[in-house]
């Protein structure tokens, strides 16, 4: 009986033991990349008064299910970071979480995100407006960073508002400057984005931006070599809702845009091109008048009319359609005007009218959906399913097997009509199988974007062709200016200075992408400007404008505020 | 009769328990942080549209509202819609308890005849070499974890030599006119070959070597002597008498078992992208589909909850010296 | 019971489990003097480059991962999270458990029909799925891993335990020391409790091994703390890079590892039930 004691106790102390070694060495284990190379420093201060310290960094990086990239990225940055002399708290956060807290509410220090570069954001209406002015700068608003800047709101009404585009286009370079001196969320990297398909089969790919394949474009132009002249796409996921007013994801969107049409759709380059409708006229600031084609029919054989494109807006915003909502709240009212031709009266005068609200609407059969609504109500139709989709586009929906198949036909009747005379896209569950369905032939395109290891894999099949295609979006860090030290344009400068970009590049994208310093990437030829600020990788520049703005450090190397600060939100 | 009020007394302890998981996991989704609608924020839900949204889902309202409703709507039958898939969350549910239900099974009657068949042989040839690395075996692959050994499995038969497929149900592109045409089809059979060796492996254990220990009880029995006696073959005896004994624990630990496996699924299911209930689970609850996850968690719970009262009437059933 | 030491000296299963099991306990302790680099640091190839996916050398003896990270090193440091999960968890369930099922069996009534009442409940909670859910309302990290693998496993113990209390409670000796006027708690911890200690131990074997196949399980599918390296962790890295197939020497180590760990966890409980039961020991 002494003896069980006994053997209890000493596995007590043993656990307790191991506890304190393991909890210890962990502990160890965190600080060992905080080498601060700081031998030979100016500003160093031996009794620095303890209430100066610059405030711990909390950096999420999202975790590594859905994109390794930004985890790994952040780990780098949060080294660098140390290395001036910063306290990183580097953790790893769900997206959903990430989100809500960060993008929604803006409790965050700073995160990283993958910004999408969709064909309506060719306008940099998001990138500029939205995410920087003032007004959004509340909780859910998309001035996540909390930049707030009198100068730059000024020059965002002009740009928001302006229907001269010469005038907009002034406005959006000259804020593009303040951007990239500030750096209140500067951008990093974005993608060389690479998808593949079969050039034994296919010809005349024309990938379009923001979408690479999956653009609209392609599946009009994309031309069948043989007489299999049904395209057969590879996605890692399934389609999850066919309701235009109600789905969410991109995937969803990017296959009804082919079954409906909006009365303007941006092209290759995301400039608007005449689509539905055959003329657009501002008549002043607020009224936009739209003629349509006569010669559209709805799949079953309806005609779509003027009283479809108001019955479209009005419906979208009656039962407040969160897809829509955006793009349709600006609309006072719709009038019909003639046979063939609407006018939309606008509240305010909003300049990205054409590319953001007339190409993204899908023109939606009235006959239809208002017998939805009197059945089921606003709610109803919002959760209504659609499964059979009737629209007016060049594809008309064939057969939709979840989890198997989903296809389209083409719609020889329309006005405009694609080379290929089917789409069917199939989901894999998971990215290698895409790849292998490739080279094997049971696909013969995909938007998935080739990492380094699936182009090994392809290199080995002669009819798999890579298209690369530069992203229109962007990898962004979003600093926020509402906690310290981020409310201080020198920390923030120093700060994206020390954000290793080249070394990110080489060992994390492997090549797979391009540094960028403006939200507008440089091939947006109209809005971008080339000639901002380039605050690229430099540790002595960063420490420079450290110590020029009064910062100093400790013996171990960590950084203290200057006396009496005060902290200096954007550059004078 | 006694046994009616067993298992009635069973059953109420039952809906107690749902009803309190219900509860739980309800309370519990909405305490994780993040929320369905956030998520979207970057693709272009701009601030009012994430209201409107949430009003949508529902979400809007104060939280002992939801949950009412909630309770309510599952009285009912109704679990809610998915916000992922837009469907209702039964038949969501419906379609991937039914695979993740072929697929347990299919491992659990290979573990188990595999089982009972490696069990009665050690102990027919007890304390010799064979039975010694049979045990061991038997142990050490039910210490391995099955994530583990379903991704060695995949990339030898799956990578390396290309017999079978890399993970996923059916092989894309094919059509299949109803479930029954579906699982009994070539295709299929191949997609779940991996899969279930590789679930079946790890729940092979428990079968062998209880099926081994209850057979060497047997063994010792007068009855097998008199079998002897009267001048049966070793094979015969072992089959026709000592396997047939031995076999009841064995029968019982078989809910247990299935209860475990239902459970435990989530890991074979992530592997080999199995569309089932586990892999859903993990799915919704990234997305923080709640009805999705709540409906799937309450399913899987309400599977465990009767597989263990299965084995527990079925122990009281088989032997009497239980009481009840 | 005399000699509990002896007869796990001569319990060849319960010994061997003992032995892997300290090994791994003092490559745990020792990790960071025994892994030859930072498991983090990226390393680079003499020519340039990063030294991706490079099979095992005499500079990797287990070669690299893709993002050129050394996988010994993260097998080495690996298990520490691997022995602090399971040694912790292992106490705290059987700690909780053992007193539940006590107290339940000893005091029977109301006490003991809501005790186990709970226990019911739990053991209706399907056990992966539900530590899954806790893991992301806790958020990640090595605490909140043991913390949910702890909720849910003590419920394994507390029924036996609670069964033993029951029959220990009407024995003679309890009896007497009643007569004699010991209070209730004195009884339960100075006279039931030693008695069964030896089944606590064995459940402290057990849950050790299905706590750290837990931890690994759940580290698999991402939901562990990313900050720290850990064996389940190395596999999720790996399945989720598109080299799983093309890197065996990065595949196969954790999974040995803690296939290792965990049958040691159940050969020592192996050698407790002998201790316990020691009619076992004929077999």
């Amino acid at each position: 009986m002494k003896n069980l004691k006994k053997l209890i106790a000493s596995m007590m102390i043993f656990v307790l033991i191991i506890g304190t070694f393991v909890g210890c060495s962990g502990g160890n284990s965190k600080e060992v990349n905080n080498d601060s190379g700081s031998e030979d420093q100016v500003n160093v201060v031996e009794n620095v008064d303890p209430s100066l310290k610059v405030p711990v960094i909390d950096l999420w990086l999202q975790s590594q299910t859905k994109d390794p990239i930004r985890y790994e990225a952040g780990l780098m940055i949060a080294d660098n970071w140390r290395k001036l002399g910063f306290e990183v708290n580097a953790e790893t956060r769900e997206w959903a979480t990430m989100s809500a807290e960060g993008m929604k509410a803006h409790d965050h220090d700073v995160f990283m995100v993958k910004w999408g570069g969709k064909p309506e954001r060719i306008d940099p209406y998001h990138w500029l407006y939205s995410m920087h002015h003032s007004d959004e700068a509340v909780e859910g608003g998309y001035n996540i960073t909390g930049y707030l800047n009198p100068e730059y709101d000024k020059l965002a009404k002009t740009f928001a508002t302006s229907l001269d585009s010469a005038e907009r286009q002034a406005a959006a370079k000259e804020m593009q400057v303040l951007l990239a001196q500030d750096v209140p969320q500067p951008p990093m990297f974005k993608l060389k984005l690479k998808n593949a398909y079969n050039n034994e089969k296919f010809t005349n790919v024309t990938p379009g931006v923001g979408l690479g394949v999956y653009s609209f474009w392609n599946f009009m132009n994309i031309t069948p070599i043989t007489d299999d002249k049904i395209l057969n796409l590879g996605q890692t996921n399934d389609i999850n809702l066919l309701n235009p007013l109600a789905t969410k994801t991109g995937q969803d969107l990017y296959m009804l845009k082919n079954i409906y049409d909006p009365l303007v759709r941006l092209d290759v380059k995301g400039d608007v091109v005449n689509w539905l409708a055959t003329e657009v006229n501002d008549i002043d600031d607020t009224t936009i008048e739209v003629t349509i084609r006569d010669d559209v029919y709805f799949h079953d054989g309806e005609q779509l009319t003027v009283e479809d494109v108001k019955f479209t807006f009005d419906f979208a915003k009656e039962i407040k359609s969160p897809t829509y909502n955006a793009y349709v709240r600006n609309i006072e009212s719709i009038d019909i005007v003639g046979d063939q031709t609407v006018k939309f009266n606008l509240s305010e005068p909003y300049a990205p009218f054409l590319t953001n609200t007339l190409s993204q609407v899908l023109i939606l059969p009235e006959h239809i959906w208002a017998s939805v609504y009197e059945e089921k109500g606003a709610e109803g139709v919002l959760t209504w399913e659609n499964d059979e989709p009737v629209g007016s586009g060049p594809f008309k929906f064939d057969y939709w097997r979840p989890n198997e198949e989903f296809a389209l036909k083409a719609n020889k009747d329309h006005f405009q009509v694609a080379h290929i005379d089917g789409i069917v896209r199939t989901p894999y569950t998971q990215s290698f199988g895409i790849v292998q369905g490739l080279i094997a032939g049971e696909i013969e395109m995909t938007s998935y974007n080739m990492m380094p290891l699936d182009l090994e894999e392809v290199a080995k099949a002669s009819h798999v062709e890579i298209v690369e295609l530069p992203d229109a979006g962007s990898y962004i860090i979003h600093y926020n200016m509402r906690h310290k030290p981020f409310d201080d344009v020198w920390a923030r400068r120093a700060l994206t200075m020390a954000i290793p970009r080249q070394a990110i590049l080489d060992i994390v994208f492997d090549g797979g992408a391009l540094k960028t310093f403006t939200l507008v990437t440089e091939d947006n030829i109209f809005w971008t400007n080339p000639d901002v600020e380039k605050l690229d990788f430099d540790l002595e520049k960063a420490k420079a404008e450290l110590v020029e703005a009064g910062y100093q450090w400790d013996v171990d190397g960590a950084i203290y505020y200057p006396e009496n600060f005060e902290p200096t939100p954007i550059m004078e | 009769m006694r046994m009616t009020k067993y298992i009635l007394k069973r059953l109420s302890i039952v809906a107690l328990t749902l009803f309190i998981l219900l509860t739980i996991v309800f309370f519990m989704f909405r305490v994780i942080p993040g929320d369905p609608v956030s998520m979207f924020i970057d693709s272009g839900l701009d601030k009012e549209s994430q209201e409107l949204m949430m009003k949508m889902y529902g979400l809007d309202k104060p939280l002992w509202d939801q949950y009412v409703i909630y309770i309510k709507g599952v009285l009912h039958g109704d679990f809610g819609n998915s916000f992922t898939y837009s469907k209702p969350v039964l038949d969501v549910i419906g379609e991937r308890f039914l695979n993740t239900l072929v697929l347990t099974t299919t491992s659990l009657l290979i573990a188990f005849s595999v089982g009972i068949t490696a069990g009665s042989y050690l102990a027919w040839h007890r304390n010799t070499k064979i039975d010694l690395f049979g045990t061991v075996m038997a142990l050490i692959i039910r210490c391995a974890p099955v994530f583990w050994t379903g991704m060695i499995l995949l990339t030898v038969f799956a990578f390396k030599l290309d017999w079978l497929p890399l993970g996923g149900m059916t092989t894309v592109g094919s059509n299949f006119t109803s479930f029954w045409d579906k699982i009994f089809s070539l295709d299929f059979l191949k997609h779940l070959i991996l899969p279930a060796i590789t679930s079946a492996l790890y729940s092979m254990a428990t079968p062998t070597l209880l099926m081994r220990t209850s057979m060497l009880e047997v063994i010792k029995e007068d009855y097998i002597e008199l079998a002897y006696a009267k001048g049966l073959s070793d094979r015969n005896v072992r089959i026709r008498h000592a396997m047939r004994t031995a076999l009841l624990p064995v029968v019982t630990i078989f809910a247990v078992q299935a209860g475990l496996a239902i459970g435990g699924s989530v890991l074979v299911e992530t592997v080999f992208r199995w569309p089932g209930m586990g892999r859903e689970i993990v799915l919704a609850v990234a997305s923080r589909d709640y009805p999705m996850a709540q409906g799937a968690f309450l399913f899987i719970g309400f599977t465990t909850i009767s597989f263990n009262l299965l084995a527990d009437v079925l122990y009281a059933y088989l032997d009497p010296r239980v009481s009840l | 019971m005399k000699n509990v030491f002896k007869v796990f000296s001569k319990n060849k299963i319960g010994l061997i489990g003992l032995i892997i099991f300290v090994s791994f306990v003092l490559i745990a302790i020792f990790a960071n003097f025994l892994a030859p680099y930072d498991p983090m640091e990226i390393q680079f190839l003499a020519e340039g480059g990063v030294a991706r996916l490079q099979p095992p050398s005499l500079d990797h003896l287990l070669g690299t991962t893709y993002m050129g990270r050394d996988v010994l090193s993260q097998m080495i440091i690996g298990s520490r999270v691997a022995v602090l999960v399971g040694v912790i968890s292992a106490v705290c369930v059987a700690f909780i458990g053992t007193n539940i099922g006590l107290i339940a069996g000893y005091f029977g009534g109301i006490t003991e029909r809501i005790l186990m009442g709970i226990v019911d409940v739990m053991y209706g909670l399907p056990f992966l799925p539900f530590a899954l859910i806790l893991v992301s309302v806790l958020g990640p990290g090595v605490q909140n891993v043991i913390l949910a693998i702890v909720l849910i496993t003590w419920r394994n113990s507390s029924r036996v335990i609670r069964s033993q209390a029951l029959s220990l409670k009407n024995r003679t000796f309890i009896e007497a020391a009643k007569l004699s006027g010991a209070s209730d708690w004195r009884i339960l911890y100075k006279h039931i409790a030693p008695n069964v200690i030896p089944i606590s131990l064995i459940y402290v074997s057990t849950s050790m091994a299905s706590a750290i196949m837990t931890e690994s399980s759940i580290s698999f599918l991402g939901l562990g703390d990313p900050m720290q390296v850990s064996w389940g962790r190395i596999l999720f890295t790996c399945y989720s890079s598109q080299a799983m197939f093309k890197a065996p020497w990065w595949i196969l180590p954790p999974g040995f590892a803690i296939t290792l760990l965990v049958l040691s966890g159940y050969m020592m409980g192996r050698g407790f039930e002998e201790v316990a039961n020691p009619k076992l020991k004929e077999r």
